[in-house]
């Protein structure tokens, strides 16, 4: 079985994010990460393959300074990786999922896909759909259980207020990965040294013919938000600490 | 007659041959176990002179049983006790084969002194086997194990020393023989025996019987006990007085630095018992189960099921169980220390916040805390198996170079406004404070460094502090078995240092200060390291900083396991205090070297205290217990952790740390 993963590198979500320039951020000193959503995926690929056999492959679309992550990714298990690489901070997801479907048609296609929920940088939530889209396979997103049976995948996902579908599906297919499909694995050190020798194979996107300008979503601006102002606390008996509280939200916060 | 010393002289030749024959084959086969092992140990046997002043201190001078005043007393009664009863056994042994031998004809007189030596001290090893048995029997202590092999060790030396003045009795009460030597007056306690027994009144033949009935008894127990030894915990007699020869001098030590770049490796760390290094096989020889650790191990004071002598006991107990296969050279089929049945649990290997009360009272000078360092290195590097909460914290640590995961670039935060300077603008400066993880993000923390940046302007002292630049000082990671994550930031660090000129660097945390001056040499960053502690002190005497006698009321000092027991910093901060402000200092029952660990060290701080009573609300109640209204640390740690357990009494009692106190007592 062979399962393709698509890992994106972001921010560290902790990190303190500099602009540069109208619609950028300094990245050159940055320490990306993988995904935090591509991680339950990747691990339930390498699981999967752990217990039926087969190949996972980590494929990214990114900088080159991907490579960084994607070591990451090997030593979590992905037995090799594709770098595509662009330029752009921010390729839409069109772009993205185009690039994504022309890697995976020219290295073999896979029996699965795992992709994150969406990415906690510029949480499009698209990618995913346009990659099963344009391959023609099903897509469940925001799975938190898998199980695979007689060539068939059963994934559960929650809709709110505790309710959940299950839903079933011929393979191959996209699973968008989300918190509790499993907790994704700290490698194990000789992993992490094997994963410096696996194969990181690296093409630039201009190969697929796609231009990262030519995306019909553009970042226009990008603004740091502003920091949060202290909480207030309120005081008296609970009728004035109501009274207070609807007078605050009315005129201070303006929300009512 | 004649027959039978003919038969006694076979049968004693037999007996020794076999006796001494089994005890040298079971010793030898513990000694190839010993030297079959395969781990490697930090620890060079240097420094002879001192080792051998080692031996006359802690073995002969029975220093470190004593710290324990009744039942050291007893044991070293026993200790000298039973080896000066030794030659007259053995002269027994020889007369036993040899019927003409006596030690007597050769220097009657130095023989006459041994005699009255050796029969008081058996006395004494009597009172001291009177003190064990109430010891066992009516104290029972709980960190004692009450276990059968102790009592038949009792047995057996008592028997071994009531024989000996038996046989004395009789020999003094057989009539003197000219041209022999006269026994009469050199046995002062047999002689009593003799009395008390009514043994000088018996006929000589019954005399004869007598004597050797006890011959026999004495002998054969003698024997018994030499085969029993090798294969009890009494192997202490053989392997304690190495074991301590051997030992670490220094207080300080390092982590044993663990090549991870060597691709030959198989494995890392401790994962079963080939791994041993000698020294610790060593170490598991020389427990005689006293459980002067236990006691005092604040994981198993709350409730966890951790125990430093059950530990030792059960690495020694696999050792054994396996040892086969080790001297077969399968080392391949040497099943792990951690397994199903195994009675060393997860629970038990991360329950320990490495403090370090153990090897500090182990009167053999066994160091525990090797065997948790590499165990914990073996599950975290080779399984990655470690508790679950402990993942994130590596993540922080790899990505943010702090265990909470704050940005890395707001790591200068805490001194905004204050006009501290980076040593990235200065390049050179006389101190470089290393501010730390916590000194920069916790929020308690915070207002220690920031109090520290107030008093070192108020010195006028030449500092700047790394900022951004800092990474974690790799002790929490390396504490936690991350070696290769330690490493990681342990070389950057590293590196940052390299790049600038100081001559001192500052730590205001314990963790920080044993690290960075015990643990970076390792990897070719030697500086001269201070504590905030010590480096007030000096700045006192410097007549840098002018104290106001401030009056903080009851004080007591908190020690923090870092910077007493890792580095023998105990009177440095009370000195400090004393000097400073006038308030009256109390002790609590557990201060000093026997101090109670905060429960945040070894990385506990990051993980979950499910078991048993939480560590810092112990140590809160024992701050309650002192009557003091102030509590004073030296680790924005303790700090932390004290804090917590005083809201938890409900009481009124102000955790401070050391720099927030000289801050407000000095203008």
């Amino acid at each position: 079985m062979k399962i393709c993963v698509c890992v994106k590198p972001v921010p560290d979500t902790a990190v303190s994010i500099k602009l540069s320039g109208v619609a950028g951020f300094e990245d050159s000193e940055m320490k990306l990460v993988p995904n935090p959503y591509d991680e339950y995926g990747l691990e339930e690929a390498v699981s999967l393959v752990e217990k039926q056999g087969g190949e996972v492959v980590a494929v990214t679309v990114g900088k080159a300074s991907a490579e960084a992550t994607l070591r990451g990714v090997l030593a979590m298990g992905a037995a090799r990786a594709i770098l595509v690489k662009t330029d752009a901070q921010f390729l839409d997801s069109e772009l993205t999922a185009k690039a994504l479907k022309a890697v995976m048609e020219q290295d073999g296609l896979p029996d699965m896909i795992f992709t994150g929920k969406g990415s906690v940088d510029t949480e499009s939530f698209q990618t995913q759909y346009r990659l099963a889209k344009s391959l023609g396979l099903p897509i469940v997103n925001e799975v938190s259980k898998l199980t695979l049976d007689n060539g068939k995948a059963v994934a559960e996902r929650e809709t709110g207020g505790g309710e959940k579908q299950v839903i079933e599906m011929g393979l191959p297919c996209v699973i968008g990965a989300t918190k509790g499909l499993n907790e994704p694995r700290y490698p194990k050190f000789p992993d992490i040294m094997k994963a410096k020798k696996k194969e990181i194979r690296q093409m630039d996107l201009s190969i697929f013919g796609i231009d990262p300008s030519k995306g019909r979503v553009r970042v226009e601006k990008l603004e740091i938000v502003p920091e949060r102002s202290g909480a207030k606390m309120l005081s008296g008996s609970v009728d004035e600490q109501v009274t207070e509280l609807v007078r605050v939200l009315k005129e201070d916060e303006k929300v009512l | 007659m004649d027959n039978y010393i003919i038969l006694k002289s076979l049968v004693m030749s037999i007996a020794l041959i076999a006796a001494f024959g089994y005890f040298f084959k079971k010793v030898k086969r513990l000694h190839s176990v010993m030297m079959s092992v395969d781990g490697s140990s930090n620890l060079a046997p240097d420094r002879l002179g001192e080792r051998i002043k080692v031996l006359f201190i802690d073995v002969l001078g029975q220093s470190n049983v004593r710290r324990k005043p009744a039942a050291g007393l007893a044991h070293t009664l026993i200790f000298f006790g039973f080896l000066a009863i030794q030659p007259h056994s053995l002269e027994l042994m020889i007369k036993g084969v040899i019927p003409f031998f006596e030690a007597g004809n050769f220097l009657p007189g130095l023989y006459a002194v041994y005699l009255y030596a050796a029969d008081i001290s058996g006395f004494f090893v009597l009172i001291g086997f009177a003190y064990a048995l109430y010891r066992r029997l009516v104290i029972r202590p709980s960190y004692l194990t009450l276990g059968r092999d102790a009592n038949l060790i009792i047995l057996f030396t008592s028997v071994i020393v009531l024989s000996f003045h038996f046989i004395n009795a009789f020999q003094m009460a057989m009539p003197a023989q000219t041209g022999h030597f006269n026994y009469i007056s050199v046995f002062p306690v047999s002689g009593v025996f003799a009395r008390v027994f009514g043994i000088d009144t018996l006929s000589s033949t019954n005399l004869m019987i007598g004597y050797e009935i006890f011959y026999y008894i004495h002998i054969g127990t003698i024997l018994g006990f030499l085969i029993y030894i090798p294969g009890s915990k009494h192997l202490h007699l053989l392997a304690a007085a190495p074991n301590v020869f051997f030992k670490r001098l220094d207080i300080e030590k390092a982590i044993m630095k663990t090549d991870i770049e060597d691709e030959s490796k198989e494995t890392f760390g401790l994962g079963k018992i080939s791994d041993f290094s000698r020294r610790n096989v060593l170490n598991l020889y020389a427990c005689t189960e006293c459980g002067r650790c236990e006691e005092l191990c604040p994981a198993s004071g709350t409730g966890k099921p951790l125990s430093p002598k059950k530990i030792i006991h059960d690495f020694k107990q696999d050792l054994l169980d396996q040892s086969g296969m080790l001297l077969d050279n399968h080392k391949n089929e040497i099943l792990p220390l951690m397994r199903e049945e195994s009675k060393l649990t997860d629970d038990v290997l991360w329950a320990c916040t490495t403090c370090r009360s153990c090897e500090n009272v182990c009167p053999v000078s066994n160091e525990h805390l090797d065997f948790i360092f590499e165990m914990r290195k073996h599950q975290v590097l080779m399984e990655a198996k470690f508790p679950p909460e402990m993942q994130e914290t590596f993540n922080n640590m790899e990505n943010q170079a702090n265990p909470w995961g704050f940005a890395s670039d707001t790591r200068a935060d805490w001194c905004k406004g204050m006009d501290v300077p980076l040593m990235a603008e200065k390049l050179q400066t006389d101190v470089l404070w290393f501010v730390g993880c916590a000194g920069s993000f916790d929020d308690r923390g915070k207002k220690i460094s920031q109090a520290t940046a107030r008093i070192l302007k108020k010195a006028g002292v030449d500092f700047a502090i790394l900022g951004p630049e800092e990474n974690c000082n790799g002790d929490m990671a390396r504490r936690a078995g991350n070696e290769y994550l330690a490493q990681m930031m342990i070389r950057q660090n590293v590196e940052t240092f390299a790049q600038y000129k100081f001559k001192t660097i500052l730590t205001g945390c314990p963790h920080c200060y044993n690290v960075i001056k015990n643990e970076y040499p390792d990897f070719g960053a030697a500086y001269d390291v201070v504590h905030t502690a010590d480096y007030f002190d000096r700045l006192i005497k410097e007549g840098r900083l002018t104290v106001n006698a401030l009056n903080s009321g009851i004080m007591t000092f908190h020690d923090s396991c870092y910077l007493g027991r890792w580095n023998n910093i105990y009177d440095a901060p009370r000195r400090l205090l004393k000097k400073s402000v006038s308030g009256q200092m109390v002790e609590m029952d557990r201060s000093g070297s026997k101090g109670f660990c905060c429960g945040a060290g070894g990385a506990r701080m990051f993980m979950e205290e499910t078991l048993g009573k939480r560590m810092n609300n112990e140590r809160a109640i024992q701050v309650v217990e002192s009557g003091a209204q102030t509590v004073v640390s030296a680790c924005p740690f303790c700090a932390v952790m004290l804090h917590d357990g005083i809201m938890e009494t409900g009481k009124e009692i102000r955790v401070k740390d050391i720099a927030e106190i000289m801050d407000e007592a000095t203008n």
